[in-house]
């Protein structure tokens, strides 16, 4: 049987997948700052004073693949349980990158507070065996103006 | 009432453990069980296999044999004389080696130039005609059919079988069967009867069961060595396959020069083959 496909994907998928993910933190990094201004917030309605402000509906979403190595490095811990550190880092991309872009929609549509907001993720292609899958977080919330 | 979404601290929801350590540790870890545990089995394999009776060893070779291109390959007109010559010799061998009622020794001769000859499922042994053209007499001829003898004697067939099945099995767990591309591969690889490959041991232990035959049967074991000069000599044979699964012809050589000396001393006379088997050889050759 040939194991060179596998290790081969395997080392392209940690080369290109850790590069790509160190860039990603970086501009997360930067734009959160940048973004700063805006503030989210969980509670389902604003203080009192602010109920007579303008408000709409602003979201943004995201997908991200897993990479080669993820896949593996996954499907090794699913064997013997524990943290899948592989998809952490993932997810924690998702999750931001998924708020930053709320905010950006937020800032284009000239609000300051986003309330409300919520959090939804599903994977694409789950259920299939042997694929490679992807994460979509999907972030929105009432955009005060 | 002034608000501030705060910075998050990153090493909460971030591993802090660099990914390849993670996969190394895993990696090394599911590794070193999978081994242990295809270890284990092959072990309980091993020993399960030689339980199996020898009649369903029969039975399957049957079978197999019905869709094999084995059939077309053997018994070739007018080499009958040959087939049983070699029946009757491997069927006296058999009795000096003591093997089980039950089991039951059948010779077939396959007419290709390769120095071959093999064991299989059900008591089957399957010479070739170039190793037989180049044994020039009937001691060293003895020395291959009791060492393939000794192969059935062992049950080293059924074992090297039940041993390939269960790496095939084991690894379609692993891998998951729905891989037909790998089952096909994989119980190809290992399913096929005829293509057998005895370990080491099981070489040296048909070795020695051999030379214990010869030494029984002929009083000496003049003539065994002879072997190792052929497949030797076959070296540069891009079609041998006798060396490849055998143990360091060298290290064999050895240990039949040793077994020789401790049994016999002086220089013993070797049993010509049958006139008309040297006419037959000597008209190949030409």
């Amino acid at each position: 049987m040939d194991f060179l496909p596998i290790v081969l994907l395997t080392i392209i998928g940690y080369l290109s997948g850790s590069i790509i993910e160190r860039r990603h933190f970086q501009s997360i990094r930067k734009r959160e700052l940048q973004l700063k201004g805006i503030l989210t917030f969980s509670a389902k309605l604003p203080p009192a004073e602010d109920f007579n402000k303008q408000s709409v509906l602003v979201s943004g979403n995201v997908v991200i693949s897993v990479d080669y190595f993820k896949h593996i490095s996954a499907a090794l811990r699913n064997l013997i349980g524990g943290r899948v550190i592989a998809y952490e880092t993932l997810m924690e991309r998702a999750r931001r990158e998924a708020i930053l872009r709320m905010k950006t929609d937020a800032k284009e549509k000239g609000a300051s507070q986003i309330f409300n907001v919520k959090l939804e993720t599903s994977s694409i292609s789950k259920g299939r065996a042997n694929q490679i899958g992807s994460v979509e977080v999907f972030a929105y919330g009432t955009g005060l103006i | 009432m002034e608000y501030e979404n705060p910075k998050i601290d990153e090493t909460i929801n971030l591993p802090t453990e660099h990914p390849l350590k993670d996969f190394a540790i895993l990696l090394t870890g599911v590794a070193a069980f999978a081994l242990t545990t295809f270890y284990m089995l092959i072990l309980l394999a091993d020993y399960a296999t030689r339980y199996i009776p020898f009649s369903f060893e029969q039975t399957l070779m049957d079978k197999l044999e019905q869709f094999s291109a084995l059939e077309q390959v053997i018994g070739q007109p007018g080499e009958e004389r040959v087939e049983q010559y070699l029946q009757a010799l491997a069927d006296e061998l058999a009795i000096t080696q003591q093997i089980p009622d039950s089991m039951s020794i059948t010779v077939h001769y396959i007419e290709t130039p390769e120095l071959n000859a093999y064991a299989t499922l059900g008591g089957h042994i399957y010479l070739f005609s170039g190793l037989l053209a180049s044994c020039d007499n009937e001691n060293t001829l003895a020395m291959i059919l009791s060492h393939e003898i000794a192969h059935v004697h062992h049950r080293h067939p059924i074992v090297a079988l039940g041993r390939g099945f269960t790496i095939a099995v084991a690894t379609l767990s692993v891998l998951g069967a729905s891989n037909s591309d790998i089952s096909h591969q994989l119980l190809n690889r290992f399913g096929l009867a005829t293509q057998l490959s005895f370990s080491r041991k099981h070489e040296i232990q048909a070795d020695d069961t051999a030379l214990e035959t010869l030494q029984r049967h002929y009083g000496h074991v003049g003539g065994a060595e002879r072997l190792f000069d052929l497949i030797g000599n076959a070296d540069e044979n891009p079609l041998n396959t006798l060396l490849s699964t055998h143990p360091l012809t060298d290290q064999r050589r050895q240990d039949i020069t040793a077994f020789s000396d401790s049994h016999t001393s002086n220089e013993v006379p070797l049993i010509k083959l049958p006139a008309w088997l040297n006419e037959k050889r000597a008209s190949k050759d030409r």
